[in-house]
C-alpha cells in the first residue's frame, strides 16, 4: 500500500471522527488550560494523537507530554500531582493503588502479549541457563513484574540470578558494553538490544499459561476525573478512534508513529501487534472491564487481585495493603458515556 | 658605644636595613633603617620601643626568622642565615606542641638530632628542676598555666646548650604577679648561667630589672635612639628597685625616650 | 545550661515530633500516602527485620552499603590525605592539582553518573568510585588547608630548635594539621554516605540506598522512610566512631 493512500485513510477516519465528536457532545463544564499526560516513549495506536495533534484537538484544550521512563516513575509523579492521565502496566497499577494513590482506572490500552520480551544473548538458550546471569528490568515495572513471574514459572533460582534495576535506556547502554546478559523491558529498547546480538527468550504472553494476565492500562487522578469528566469521556473516545485507525491500516498507522518517534518501523510495528486491543464496548463486558455492575467480579479486578497477590510474596506489595475489592478503583462510567 | 670594647662581641649588627612588602599592591614599609649594635658575650640587653619599632624584626633577624636587606648580622663573628639551636628563641606565646608532654617538648630539639637518651635525659631533668617544674614532666602544655608554659619553653630553648637567648616579650601575655615571678626567676637563672640574653619588651621597669644594657629604638622606621648602661647594683629584685631612687631617676629618664617615640607612632605633638 | 538541661529539651523536643507523628496519623489528617501513620511504620519494620526486603535480610542490606562506603573511604583517606598534604606543602603542587580540586568538588556527584557508568559500566567500581570521589575531594581540601593554616610561630619555634625539612613536617606540621585534618575527614565521610544512595542507583540489587529506590518505585512510602532513618543511625554511628578516635588521636583537639 502506497504511503499516499495510508494517510488518505487516516484522515478520513480522524475527520469524521472529530465532526461527529464535535456535533455530538456538549460540554458539560470547562476544560482544564492543560492535560497533563504520561507516556513511555514506546509506540501505541493513541501515539497518532501525539504525533498528529489530533489529541489536543480531541480534549479541546492543551495537552503536555510527559516522558516518563518506568512505571514506579510515573507512581511518583501521579503522587505528587505532576501528571493527570497515565498511561500504566498493571503491576505499577496495582502497587499504586495498595498504596492509596487516589486514581481511578477507566480502560484497558491493551494485553501484553509480545511488547514486552526478555532479550537475551546467544549463549542462553532456555530459562534455565539465566543461572548465573545478570538480568536488568525497569524498577516498579510490568516488564520488572514478567521477569519474576518468568523467573518463578519456569523454576529459576532467583538466588543464583544476579537482577538489577536499570532504566530502559541505561539498559541498553549496559547491554552494548556487556554488562548484562539479559534485559525485560518494552520496545524500542527490546529492538536494540535485539539488533545487537540478542535474541527473544520469551514474551509476555507466554506467561499467560502459568496464570499471569499484564496488561496495560490508563489510569487518572480522582481530583482530576471528578472536575473532568467530559475531558476523560473525550480521552477515551480518542483513543477509541486511534485503535480502529490502527485496526484499519496498520502498516499506515506504523508507518506514522514510527517515522515521529524516529524508531525503526519493524519495532513500530511489532509493538504495535504486540498488544491486544479491544473496543470500549467490548471492555465493558464482565469479560474485561465490565460496567458498574459487574465491575466486581469481571477479569480486570481478579486480574490486580492476583497480581497483588504475586506482589506481594516478594515484598513489594505488603499484604496489609492488598485491598478486599479492587472494583472500587475501577472506573467505566466514563467509557460507558464515551460510547453512546 | 658603651661595653662592646673589651668584652667579646658575641651579637653584631652592622648597618641593617629590612624592608617588608607583603603584596604588589601596598607600598613596601622600611622596619629597620641602618640599625648597628653589638651585644658582648654574658650581657644582658633589652630592645625597648613602642610597638610596631621594629624590635621584634631586630630579634628575627638575629633568629634567622628573617634575613636583612642591607648590612650584616654576626654571631660570634659568623654571619648568621638560618634559625637554629645555637640561638635559643622564646615567643610571646611559648608554642609549646601540645602532643608532647613537657619532658619530651623539652627535649625535643635533641631528639630531632639523634641524641642519645643517656646524654639529654639527666640535663633535661636538671633545667626542669631549674624552672621550677618539677613534677610537672608528664603534664600536657594545654594543663599549665601561662607562666609554667613559659618556663617550660624556656627550657626547651636551654637545653641544647646555646650560645645565645633570644626572647620576643615572653611574659607580655602573663599577669603582672605572673609576671614578675617570672621576671626575677630569669634574672636568677641568668645570674648563675650569664648565657648571653637579647631580650626584646615594651616595658620599662621590666628592662630596667632585667637588663645591663637598654637599647631605646625609634618608631618605625626603626633605629637604635639610645644605648643606656643600667648601672643598678646585681643581684636586681624588685623590691630593692621600688624603693631606690637611682632606679626611679633611670625609669624617668628611659620612659621620656620612649614616650618621645611613641606619641611619634600616634602622630600627636609633644606638649 | 548543663548536659542534663540539655538532654532533657532535646528528649522533648524529639518527642514532640514523634507525638506530631502519633495525632496526624491517628485522625488521618494527611494521606498515608504522604505521611504513613507511625503505627503502619513500626509494623513494616517488624516485617523488614523478620523477613528481610525482597527476600534479603535487613543486616545484609546494611552490610552491603557499609561495605561499599567503608571501602571508598579508607581509598579516600589513604589517597587524599597525602595529596592534601602535599598540595599544602608545595606550592607548585597546589597550583598544579587545585584547579581540578575546586572543579570537582562542587559538581553534583549524581551528575556524573551517567559519565561513570558510560566508562566504567554498572558494577561495583562504578559505585566505588563516585562515593570516593565524593570523599576524596573533600579531603584532599581539608588536608591542604590544614597544613596551610599550621601556625607560623608553631613551625619557627621548630626552627629554632633546629630541624630537618623533613623532621619539620613530620614531627611539627603534620602533628599541627591533625585537629583540623579530623574535622575534615569527618565533614568528608559525612558527604561520601550521603552519596550512598546515588552511587546504589547504578543498577544495584541490595544495599541500603537501593532498598530505598526500589521501594519509592512501588509507593512504599514505609520503606522509604525505614531506609532513610537506617541510613541516618547508620552515618550517625560512624561519625560517633570517627569521633572516638579522634579523642584518642588528637586528645589536644580544641584545647590548644
Amino acid at each position: 500500500m502506497k504511503r499516499f493512500e495510508a494517510r488518505d485513510r487516516v484522515a478520513a477516519i480522524f475527520a469524521a471522527a472529530i465532526l461527529f465528536a464535535a456535533g455530538s457532545i456538549a460540554w458539560a463544564e470547562n476544560p482544564p488550560e492543560v492535560v497533563r499526560v504520561s507516556w513511555f516513549g514506546a509506540a501505541g495506536p493513541w501515539i497518532l494523537g501525539k504525533a498528529q495533534g489530533t489529541l489536543e484537538q480531541r480534549l479541546g484544550t492543551k495537552v503536555r507530554w510527559d516522558q516518563i521512563s518506568s512505571g514506579g516513575a510515573v507512581l511518583t509523579a501521579l503522587a505528587a500531582n505532576e501528571v493527570d492521565i497515565s498511561l500504566l502496566g498493571s503491576p505499577p497499577t496495582t502497587a499504586g493503588i495498595a498504596r492509596g494513590l487516589p486514581i481511578e482506572v477507566i480502560s484497558f490500552e491493551g494485553v501484553i502479549a509480545s511488547s514486552e520480551r526478555l532479550i537475551a544473548r546467544p549463549e542462553i538458550k532456555s530459562m534455565k541457563d539465566l543461572e548465573g546471569k545478570r538480568i536488568a528490568y525497569p524498577p516498579g515495572s510490568s516488564s520488572h513484574y514478567g521477569l519474576n513471574a518468568a523467573l518463578k514459572s519456569y523454576n529459576v533460582d532467583a538466588s543464583k540470578v544476579k537482577l538489577l534495576g536499570l532504566a530502559p535506556a541505561d539498559m541498553v547502554a549496559a547491554w552494548k558494553r556487556g554488562d548484562i546478559d539479559a534485559g525485560f523491558v518494552w520496545s524500542p529498547f527490546t529492538y536494540q538490544m535485539e539488533t545487537d546480538k540478542g535474541h527473544e527468550l520469551l514474551t509476555m504472553k507466554d506467561l499467560q499459561p502459568y496464570g499471569y494476565f499484564v496488561w496495560n492500562n490508563y489510569v487518572v487522578r480522582k481530583e482530576f476525573a471528578d472536575k473532568y469528566p467530559t475531558t476523560v469521556v473525550a480521552f477515551l473516545k480518542a483513543y477509541q478512534d486511534m485503535v480502529k485507525a490502527y485496526r484499519a491500516d496498520p502498516p499506515g498507522v506504523s508507518r506514522i508513529i514510527a517515522t515521529y518517534l524516529n524508531q525503526d518501523l519493524k519495532a513500530v510495528q511489532d509493538t504495535l501487534a504486540g498488544r491486544d486491543y479491544y473496543t470500549l464496548q467490548e471492555q465493558l463486558t464482565p469479560d474485561w472491564m465490565g460496567s458498574p455492575e459487574t465491575k466486581a467480579n469481571a477479569k480486570m479486578a481478579k486480574g490486580f487481585a492476583d497480581t497483588a497477590e504475586f506482589l506481594s510474596t516478594n515484598g513489594d506489595v505488603k499484604r496489609a495493603d492488598i485491598p478486599k475489592s479492587f472494583a472500587t478503583v475501577i472506573n467505566p462510567t466514563f467509557a460507558m458515556r464515551a460510547v453512546q | 658605644m658603651a661595653g662592646d670594647q673589651a668584652i667579646a662581641r658575641k651579637i653584631e649588627l652592622i648597618a641593617v636595613s629590612k624592608e617588608f612588602k607583603p603584596r604588589k599592591s601596598v607600598p613596601a614599609t622600611l622596619a629597620l633603617d641602618d640599625v648597628s649594635f653589638s651585644v658582648g658575650d654574658g650581657e644582658f640587653v633589652c630592645l625597648l620601643g613602642p610597638s610596631g619599632c621594629g624590635k621584634s624584626t631586630v630579634l628575627n633577624v638575629v633568629a634567622g626568622f628573617e634575613r636583612p636587606n642591607t648590612g650584616e648580622v654576626l654571631l660570634d663573628r659568623i654571619p648568621v642565615s638560618r634559625p637554629g639551636p645555637d640561638r635559643g628563641v622564646v615567643f610571646q606565646e611559648a608554642m609549646l606542641f601540645p602532643w608532647l608532654n613537657v619532658f619530651d617538648n623539652i627535649t625535643f630539639g635533641p631528639r630531632m638530632h639523634g641524641t642519645r637518651a643517656v646524654d639529654y635525659v639527666p640535663a633535661a631533668e636538671r633545667l626542669v628542676q631549674r624552672v621550677g617544674l618539677s613534677g610537672f614532666e608528664r603534664h600536657r602544655p594545654y594543663e599549665l598555666s601561662g607562666g609554667m608554659k613559659q618556663r617550660a619553653a624556656l627550657a626547651r630553648a636551654w637545653i641544647g646548650s646555646p650560645k645565645v637567648l633570644l626572647m620576643d616579650e615572653p611574659f607580655a601575655a602573663l599577669d603582672a604577679q605572673t609576671r614578675l615571678m617570672m621576671q626575677e626567676q630569669l634574672v636568677q637563672l641568668w645570674e648563675q648561667s650569664k648565657i648571653t640574653v637579647m631580650f626584646v619588651t615594651h616595658d620599662v621597669d621590666e628592662a630596667i630589672l632585667l637588663a645591663d644594657r637598654i637599647l631605646v629604638m625609634t618608631s618605625r622606621p626603626g633605629r637604635i635612639k639610645a644605648d643606656i648602661t643600667v648601672e643598678l647594683e646585681r643581684p636586681r629584685r624588685y623590691e630593692r628597685m621600688i624603693s631606690s631612687t637611682q632606679a626611679s631617676e633611670l625609669k624617668r629618664h628611659v620612659f621620656q625616650l620612649v614616650r618621645e617615640e611613641t606619641l611619634k607612632t600616634m602622630e600627636v605633638t609633644a606638649p | 545550661m548543663s548536659n542534663t538541661r540539655k538532654l532533657l529539651i532535646s528528649a522533648v523536643a524529639v518527642g514532640l515530633v514523634i507525638l506530631l507523628w502519633f495525632v496526624t496519623g491517628h485522625y488521618q489528617l494527611m494521606s498515608r500516602l504522604l505521611l504513613p501513620p507511625l503505627g503502619e511504620i513500626a509494623a513494616t519494620a517488624e516485617e523488614l527485620w523478620t523477613d528481610g526486603y525482597v527476600h534479603v535480610p535487613l543486616w545484609q542490606h546494611i552490610a552491603m552499603s557499609l561495605g561499599r562506603a567503608l571501602a571508598a573511604f579508607a581509598a579516600a583517606i589513604v589517597s587524599g590525605v597525602p595529596i592534601g598534604l602535599l598540595m599544602g606543602m608545595f606550592p607548585g603542587v597546589n597550583a598544579a592539582l587545585d584547579p581540578f580540586v575546586q572543579f570537582l568538588r562542587p559538581l553534583p556527584k549524581l551528575a556524573l553518573i551517567p559519565l561513570i557508568i558510560v566508562w566504567f559500566g554498572i558494577g561495583e567500581l562504578s559505585k566505588f568510585l563516585l562515593i570516593y570521589l565524593a570523599t576524596v575531594l573533600t579531603i584532599i581540601v581539608a588536608a591542604a588547608a590544614a597544613v596551610m593554616n599550621v601556625k607560623q610561630g608553631r613551625i619557627r619555634a621548630a626552627e629554632a630548635l633546629g630541624v630537618s625539612k623533613y623532621q619539620l613536617f613530620r614531627y611539627v606540621i603534620f602533628p599541627s594539621a591533625l585537629p583540623e585534618l579530623f574535622i575534615g575527614v569527618r565533614m568528608a565521610i559525612g558527604i561520601g554516605w550521603t552519596t550512598l544512595i546515588a552511587a546504589e542507583m547504578i543498577a544495584s540489587s541490595s544495599g541500603l540506598g537501593w532498598m530505598v529506590i526500589n521501594a519509592s518505585s512501588y509507593l512504599r512510602t514505609d520503606v522509604v522512610m525505614i531506609g532513610i532513618l537506617l541510613l541516618g543511625l547508620t552515618g550517625y554511628a560512624l561519625d560517633l566512631a570517627l569521633v572516638a578516635v579522634q579523642r584518642v588521636a588528637v586528645p589536644w583537639m580544641g584545647k590548644d
